[in-house]
């Protein structure tokens, strides 16, 4: 039977797991860590980074490294936490329709796009470990999370893995 | 008379076919639980090998990271070693200085191996940029110095190297 991947989908770091013998097993990145940082950066030289190395280079590239997008995934722009992150974040945050995004390397991103790099990232580390193609998620999100933030996590999901089934279970 | 021995006869051998035909089917399946109880347990032995193995290299590596600060202080303490010094202060220095050797030497056995040079491009899956600077005629995003060095065990790093990155622009 193929492996479910379960996704801990944090604002700081995220971390995954698989069901072995009845117990969740964490499994490694790819650079051998339990968590991964829930950051995506563009290099100086044009590379996307996601994870470890880009938390490596924020502090010299801090206008090009995403950090707690989850503060801004299915937020709309007139919301309290939106105006107060516009003040505080190193990167830039512009207004798309009634929603957000923000701005990666000269390029603007939905946060579920950004979010879908980080669990692109989990996944692939995840299909390495197991030795096998995972099908199918189930991602965690907030309990205090609205709808419109679920679904946003769910797009996200379902941009990053095209799998087979994806559900978001309020942890 | 015959006849009726004969259906009787029929009968036995039927169910004689059968028992043979159910016991073929319980062997069949035992040897199928048995063939794959034997896959299991080559499997577990193979999961096992492969966690003593992680196992063996976590516990190598949280040894190793604690050990790397007391090298990096005596590489720290070192730059400050006083210059003008009588011989018999020289010669203790000296002794510290193989202590240091010593200890790198012994990193260097468990195979450890560290990395991080002036002038080397920056990468983010090995260095760790701690600041950058301006300084004209060197490479944009190369390493101006290394404030703490990187350690690799195999082609894993353990510890990147901490570094200032040269962030002029021509």
């Amino acid at each position: 039977m193929a492996k479910i991947l379960g996704i801990d989908l944090g604002t700081t770091n995220s971390c995954i797991a698989v069901m072995e013998g009845g117990q969740p097993k964490v499994l490694e990145n790819k650079e051998g860590y339990r968590t991964t940082p829930s950051m995506v950066a563009v290099s100086k030289t044009g590379e996307l980074l996601v994870g470890l190395p880009a938390k490596r280079q924020a502090v010299t590239n801090p206008e090009n490294t995403l950090f707690s997008i989850k503060r801004l995934i299915g937020r709309r722009w007139n919301d309290a936490e939106v105006q107060h992150d516009l003040k505080i974040m190193p990167y830039k945050i512009v207004k798309r329709g009634d929603g957000v995004g923000v701005v990666l390397g000269g390029k603007e991103y939905a946060p579920e796009e950004v979010s879908a790099m980080i669990l692109r990232k989990l996944k692939e580390d995840a299909s390495e470990r197991v030795g096998e193609k995972i099908t199918e998620a189930v991602i965690t999100v907030p309990a205090y999370f609205d709808d419109s933030q679920r679904n946003a996590t769910k797009v996200a999901g379902e941009i990053a893995g095209r799998w087979r089934n994806v559900r978001c279970l309020r942890a | 008379m015959n006849k009726r021995s004969d259906k009787g006869q029929g009968t036995r051998d039927q169910e004689k076919t059968s028992d043979q035909e159910k016991t073929c089917a319980q062997c069949d399946e035992y040897l199928t639980g048995w063939k794959r109880a034997l896959a299991d347990y080559d499997n577990l032995k193979k999961d096992l090998a492969r966690e003593r193995t992680q196992m063996h290299v976590h516990a190598v590596e949280r040894s190793l990271l604690a050990i790397l600060p007391v090298l990096d202080n005596f590489d720290a303490a070192l730059k400050f070693a006083p210059t003008e010094v009588d011989p018999k202060t020289k010669q203790w220095l000296q002794g510290v200085l193989h202590v240091r050797t010593q200890l790198e030497d012994a990193l260097k056995e468990l195979g450890l191996d560290p990395f991080g040079e002036v002038g080397e491009a920056f990468d983010p899956l090995r260095h760790e940029a701690g600041a950058e600077r301006s300084e004209e005629g060197k490479p944009p995003n190369s390493v101006l110095e290394v404030v703490r060095r990187g350690w690799r065990l195999g082609d894993r790093v353990i510890r990147p190297a901490k570094v200032i990155i040269n962030n002029f622009k021509n």
